[in-house]
């Protein structure tokens, strides 16, 4: 290791320890705002933004035992926290060109019992004011995508997981697919 | 084939069967001469023979004759023929006996008659005694008795054969002389005329042969002197180019001389200079090898280096886990703050506080996270640095390894441009060698040379020389030739 590359290892950890120490010295945030917290996600090539409001948890993405003929979508059932969830994959709802790894992670929806949404990387948390989220033009009530973040230059768009678990309900009322 | 003689030999045969008859005769003339001397000499002897013996009778008669006169007188002068005979009666008998010494037959005569005579004369003195004691009358007695008679006549008998037998030798000697001298005019006068026969054919045959032999190598050195001549005019002329040419080539051996010393000069200094070049060769062979020892050095650190930068490679992995590591633990950090934010969020007011800390975990796993990102990058660039380092280095052992062999054929390439130039060195010695015999050579040629324009003026001289030598000939052969035909002609 050449001595730059050791030079920048101590300035990362001086900014390390001097942004931690810089941690306790900053005042209470305003507990009156109205942040809403966001977490980015990626499914494929494709980023999106879900509520962090809508979920229960994120977890590993584990052994998944697969369902034969199960719904679209549905990658099989697994066992987090001692309950089984269906996991979906997000991208495939979604329409996304998924990837060829598997999926790590597993986005454990708050009002839908026993569904998680399968991502690729979890790779933001994000805190944004109301007035950041806005309607996607040209978007009909109840899509899936319905809302869009803008952030300074950041612009992603915002999952209804309520509208997900509606797709899905709808998928698992018409019964498995037929071959 | 026809045997040509010589004139020599024409001359010799011509003269010689002459002289050979002339030697003949006078062989024969002194052999016949000799003859007639010696029968001369056997008339003589012959005569002298019959001499001595008349001389012998006589002294006998003169001793009778004295004795008588004596005997009848008694005088003594009548006793001095008497006495005389006795004096020399024995002389002459041993004379008479010398000349019959040859002659059996006389020999046996002699003796009897010398016997007859010494007795004849020793009995003459009794009678004389007799007398001069006796008187005459006893002595005549004595004398008539006729013994001395008797001895006397068979003393006159016997003289007279013998000199019957020589008188019978002397004219058989005379045939014998009339003979040989009838012989000699014969041969001597045969013998001359052939002689001179002989000597006139021979001195026909030889002229003639002489004439047509010497007519031939007349008109043949006629012919050969008109060519001399020709052939000196032609020499003369190639003598003078020959002169010419010498001359030129003289100059041209002298012009090749000093150009073979320049030559032997610079294959002098070329030896001087390959031998330098030769020990640089020799020096940079040194220098190559110990160039090849320090490129072995340094490909041996060069291998050390790529040894260093694969460990640090794999030093670099290690900590690349441990970075991965760290980054697991930040992201599974950041999940359970996100967890722990979502579970603040659920718990309404009351999770407030608890998601201020959820968030700075969250915040604290994203700067983690972001440095560890930061590190992985650095490990990649100095992984990438040392994978470039390491194939920079391998492919500093490569050129190292080039360069050993590139040196290795240099210290290869050094020792055969020594051996080459030292080869060359040799080979400019002896080419320094060569022209120094070829300049010594060509200056030996460059005075052959001038000798051999010495000789080509010599020889321009000598063929101008000819030349006049040639015409002389060609005049004497005409000269020859005419006097030949004159007397032929004559």
């Amino acid at each position: 290791m050449s001595w730059r590359s050791v030079a920048v290892v101590r300035a990362k950890l001086r900014e390390l320890g001097r942004a931690f120490d810089d941690g306790f010295a900053l005042p209470e945030p305003d507990r009156t705002s109205q942040a809403v917290l966001l977490l980015g996600v990626r499914t494929g090539h494709a980023q999106f933004a879900v509520q962090i409001a809508d979920l229960a948890g994120v977890h590993p993405s584990g052994w998944v035992a697969r369902l034969p003929g199960g719904p679209p979508g549905l990658l099989g059932l697994a066992g987090v926290r001692g309950k089984l969830r269906a996991v979906y994959h997000l991208g495939h709802l979604l329409g996304v060109k998924s990837a060829a790894e598997a999926p790590r992670w597993l986005l454990l929806a708050r009002y839908g019992e026993g569904v998680a949404f399968a991502v690729d990387e979890v790779d933001a948390h994000l805190r944004a004011q109301a007035d950041e989220i806005i309607p996607r033009e040209g978007a009909r009530p109840g899509e899936r995508v319905g809302w869009v973040l803008e952030q300074g230059t950041r612009r992603l768009a915002v999952l209804d997981i309520g509208s997900l678990l509606s797709t899905i309900e709808q998928g698992a009322a018409r019964g498995p697919r037929v071959r | 084939m026809r045997r040509s003689w010589t004139i020599g030999q024409q001359l010799a045969v011509g003269f010689g069967l002459p002289i050979l008859l002339i030697i003949g005769l006078g062989l024969f003339s002194f052999r016949t001469s000799h003859q007639q001397v010696d029968t001369a000499r056997r008339v003589a002897h012959t005569h002298e023979v019959i001499a001595d013996i008349v001389d012998v009778l006589s002294l006998v008669k003169d001793a009778e004759t004295g004795q008588r006169g004596f005997i009848i007188s008694g005088a003594d002068e009548f006793l001095t023929p008497y006495r005389t005979a006795v004096d020399h009666v024995n002389r002459e008998l041993t004379e008479l006996g010398l000349l019959y010494a040859s002659s059996p037959r006389q020999q046996a005569r002699f003796e009897v008659l010398q016997g007859l005579v010494r007795e004849q004369v020793l009995k003459l003195g009794d009678p004389i005694a007799v007398r001069q004691r006796d008187g005459l009358e006893v002595a005549a007695k004595l004398v008539a008795i006729g013994e001395g008679k008797r001895r006397m006549d068979e003393i006159r008998r016997i003289t007279r054969e013998m000199i019957d037998e020589e008188r019978a030798a002397l004219a058989e000697r005379a045939t014998e002389a009339e003979q040989a001298a009838a012989w000699h005019s014969n041969v001597v006068g045969f013998g001359t005329v052939g002689t001179i026969v002989l000597a006139l054919l021979a001195a026909t045959v030889v002229m003639r042969t002489l004439d047509r032999q010497i007519g031939s190598s007349v008109q043949s050195l006629q012919s050969a002197s008109s060519e001399l001549q020709a052939a000196a005019t032609q020499q003369a002329r190639g003598a003078k180019g020959q002169v010419s040419s010498s001359v030129e080539a003289s100059a041209t051996m002298r012009e090749l001389v000093a150009t073979a010393r320049q030559i032997a000069e610079s294959a002098q200094r070329v030896t001087l200079v390959a031998t330098d070049n030769a020990t640089a060769a020799r020096a940079g062979e040194q220098t190559v090898v110990a160039a090849r020892t320090a490129i072995e050095t340094v490909k041996q650190q060069v291998d050390r280096i790529v040894g260093h930068m694969l460990e640090l490679g794999r030093r670099s992995q290690d900590i690349g886990a441990i970075v991965d590591l760290i980054n697991e633990l930040s992201e599974q950090t950041n999940i359970l703050a996100i967890n722990a934010t979502i579970e603040a969020a659920g718990a309404g007011d009351a999770g407030r506080r608890f998601a201020v800390i959820a968030d700075e975990i969250r915040r604290l796993a994203d700067r983690v996270g972001g440095s560890t990102k930061d590190i992985r990058s650095l490990i990649e660039e100095v992984r990438g640095a040392a994978n470039t380092s390491v194939m920079a280095t391998e492919d500093g052992a490569k050129a190292a390894d080039a360069c050993a062999r590139q040196f290795v054929e240099m210290s290869v390439s050094f020792s055969r441009i020594a051996g080459s130039v030292e080869s060359t060195a040799d080979a400019s010695r002896e080419i320094e060698l060569s022209t120094r015999q070829q300049s010594t050579a060509v200056e030996q040629a460059s005075t052959a040379i001038a000798e051999v324009a010495q000789t080509a003026r010599e020889t321009d001289a000598s063929a101008a020389q000819m030349l006049e030598t040639a015409v002389q000939l060609t005049s004497l052969a005409r000269q020859l030739a005419a006097l030949i035909r004159r007397e032929t002609a004559a």
